[in-house]
């Protein structure tokens, strides 16, 4: 009574198992197969060692076929031995592949003879196809994270799907805004190839790739074309057999030329719209089984999320970089405009005042000498007047640019700026250290040092209460360096980069632009309380 | 460009000039260059004065006049007045010259001594009486009085 209820729990027990498991008797005949085991199977056969062959398998780390005798239950019972978790990659009987895990015991009696194994199939290719798709997630997110640009990052990817796929040759092309799709990373495809097929236009042309980004299959694709909208042929010799003449015509055959019996074309997809194509060939058949072509396509919104960051930052950068050409170009018509007029209004009114200053003088001369002493009187007023007009005139060619850095250098422009600066605000000390000759400094670089110079020491005599300012131009081992350090109150830099947001601040932007436009680093210490250090760097 | 300097070829000037006084003007204003020659002429009649507005012609009035003085503005159209002035007196250091500016600035003063001009002048702050006797003593010095 005790043995059946036993053998009641134990069927029991082995039909609720989620793991399949085998009993085989001392001979190694399979007599038992639980409904898990005839699940990962898709059915069973109670066969012998000898017909073990019925069930095919290959080791999952060589890929060698197993051989009857070495399935863990030969082994179990032939040799009493043991096997713990074997992977293994199976043929089920409806044709379909799985990894299984492989365990086997030999079951003993109290002579400790075999009198028959136990062996448990555990299927793990759900699993094994997680991490497989994490593994690819990872590498996929990996390269986006490496990679500088879109091209550099194509490759990579395009070797990764030339492992994952096992297809020779394979290609990435990109949809661009001349509407072509030329390959921007391939592998494997011959020149002569990639010559003919590099630039398609999906507006004139016509053939599965355009097909595949237009999204506009032809009905004789359609039984090919999987429902994400790829294009999976595992022999096209014998797709386009069974094609008729006008639609052989809607291919450009090249494939076929080159004998690519495995062909799929998979979009890459960024949100809802096609960016290109992930092109898989090879000459064997059968390499673009449902399985590998769903992995990739799983995969391919990754890519597309990529290309689309990637294609944004180049064009931000593009665009930066147009900026940066305005912005440069602006700064100097600024400067010629400034030193225009800076020299028209020497030119005209300053040569004219002077003139008449000359003029005024020596009319009064001659009107003194002729005794006339009463008109001359009336007149002397007018010549401070107009000496006061000369000045006028000098301080605004000056303020618009100072006529000393293109008469002489920025050597005395800093020597007279210096000077002028210490007029104007007698409570601060200026140290001007000069290490530099004015032959050593490029041309181009003297009105941006004069400007950056004009701007940090005008900060300094409004805002920063400094007592304090040291003015350093030092020739380095490959370049120039202006350091302007002041002992003044300082700046919360973040609050100040802030305020120059809303153009209420102390010009720190257009002075990073200046160096950063002439090929210079600027950079800018400072900390309230403890005064600022700024420093510009040439490297010639 | 080369100039070759020469103190006897005088082509253009007649044979009784060839012991006058010449001054050149090398200034950009047209009323600057009026103003200082009326002035001269006015005040020395014999004084045989010719005009520049720029470098190059400069150049090639200092080799065809050969000038004991030449007054020189620093603002020219190409090369400064001052970087003229190291080339000049480079070529032809008895030469007299005197820079007649508007910038009053001690740079200025320093590389103007330092290109070997004789002397610094600012328009604003000199009248012409000063100008004039400062003439009349450098044609007594060069040994052509006036």
């Amino acid at each position: 009574m005790k043995v059946k209820e036993d053998e009641a729990l134990l069927r029991t027990v082995l039909e609720r198992l989620p793991v399949g498991v085998w009993i085989v008797d001392r001979q190694g005949k399979l007599i038992h197969a639980n409904p898990a085991a005839q699940t990962i199977w898709t059915g069973v056969k109670y066969v012998g060692i000898d017909q073990y062959g019925e069930y095919k398998g290959w080791w999952a780390d060589t890929g060698m076929r197993i051989k009857p005798e070495e399935w863990a239950a030969a082994r179990a019972v032939m040799k009493g031995e043991s096997s713990f978790e074997e992977e293994v990659e199976i043929e089920c009987f409806d044709g379909t592949h799985k990894t299984i895990l492989s365990s086997a015991v030999p079951i003993r009696n109290d002579q400790d003879e075999i009198t028959g194994a136990v062996i448990v199939n555990q299927d793990i290719t759900e699993r094994n196809e997680i991490q497989r798709r994490i593994g690819a997630t990872v590498a996929i997110l990996d390269l986006f994270a490496k990679k500088q640009a879109r091209k550099e990052y194509l490759e990579a990817i395009v070797d990764l799907l030339c492992d994952w796929s096992c297809c020779r040759c394979t290609g990435i092309r990109i949809l661009d805004k001349n509407k072509n799709i030329s390959y921007e990373a391939y592998t494997g495809f011959s020149q002569e190839f990639w010559e003919s097929e590099n630039q398609l236009s999906i507006e004139r042309d016509q053939c599965v790739c355009t097909r595949v980004v237009t999204e506009r299959p032809d009905p004789q694709d359609l039984p090919v074309m999987t429902p994400a909208g790829s294009f999976r042929c595992n022999d096209t010799s014998d797709f386009f057999a069974k094609l008729k003449k006008e639609e052989k015509a809607r291919y450009r055959s090249a494939c076929l030329r080159n004998a690519f019996l495995s062909l799929a074309v998979i979009p890459i997809r960024y949100r809802e719209r096609v960016l290109g194509t992930i092109h898989l060939a090879d000459e064997k058949e059968g390499l673009v089984p449902m399985k590998t072509v769903d992995f990739i396509e799983s995969m391919a919104p990754l890519i597309g999320e990529a290309i689309h960051r990637f294609t944004l930052e180049e064009e931000l950068k593009d665009s930066e970089q147009r900026l940066r050409q305005l912005s440069s170009e602006l700064l100097l018509a600024q400067e010629n405009e400034r030193r225009r007029i800076a020299r028209e209004v020497h030119d005209s009114l300053g040569q004219l005042l002077s003139a008449i200053k000359f003029r005024v003088e020596g009319i009064l001369l001659r009107v003194e000498k002729s005794g006339n002493k009463g008109t001359a009187e009336l007149f002397k007023p007018l010549l401070p007047l107009i000496q006061e007009s000369i000045e006028e005139t000098r301080r605004i060619q000056s303020d618009l640019r100072p006529p000393i850095l293109d008469d002489i250098g920025i050597l005395a422009t800093l020597s007279w700026f210096t000077r002028e600066f210490q007029e104007t605000y007698p409570a601060i000390r200026v140290e001007k250290k000069i290490g530099i000759q004015e032959s050593e400094v490029p041309p181009i670089l003297k009105t941006v040092l004069y400007r950056i110079t004009q701007e940090a020491m005008n900060n300094i005599g409004k805002h920063s209460g400094a007592t304090l300012v040291t003015l350093s131009v030092q020739r380095t081992r490959d370049g120039v360096e202006l350091v302007i350090q002041d002992n003044g109150r300082g700046f919360d830099l973040e609050e100040e980069l802030f305020q120059e947001r809303s153009r209420k601040g102390l010009g720190l932007t257009s002075m990073r632009e200046r160096a950063q436009l002439s090929r210079g680093s600027f950079e800018i210490e400072s900390n309230r309380g403890k005064g600022t250090t700024l420093r510009a760097i040439w490297h010639l | 460009m080369v100039i070759y300097l020469s103190n006897i070829r005088e082509p253009h000037l007649a044979s009784g000039e060839i012991n006058m006084f010449k001054t050149l003007l090398v200034e950009d204003s047209k009323h600057f260059r009026q103003l200082l020659r009326d002035s001269l002429k006015e005040r020395f009649p014999e004084m045989v004065i010719d005009e520049a507005e720029e470098g190059i012609e400069a150049m090639k009035k200092v080799d065809s006049l050969c000038p004991d003085l030449i007054f020189m503005d620093i603002r020219l159209p190409g090369e400064n007045g001052l970087e003229l002035t190291r080339r000049i007196k480079g070529l032809c250091p008895d030469v007299r010259v005197i820079i007649l500016t508007s910038y009053d600035l001690p740079e200025y003063r320093e590389t103007a001594q330092r290109y070997g001009a004789n002397d610094f002048i600012t328009k604003g702050s000199t009248t012409m009486e000063q100008i004039l006797s400062m003439v009349k003593s450098i044609s007594a010095d060069v040994g052509k009085p006036l």
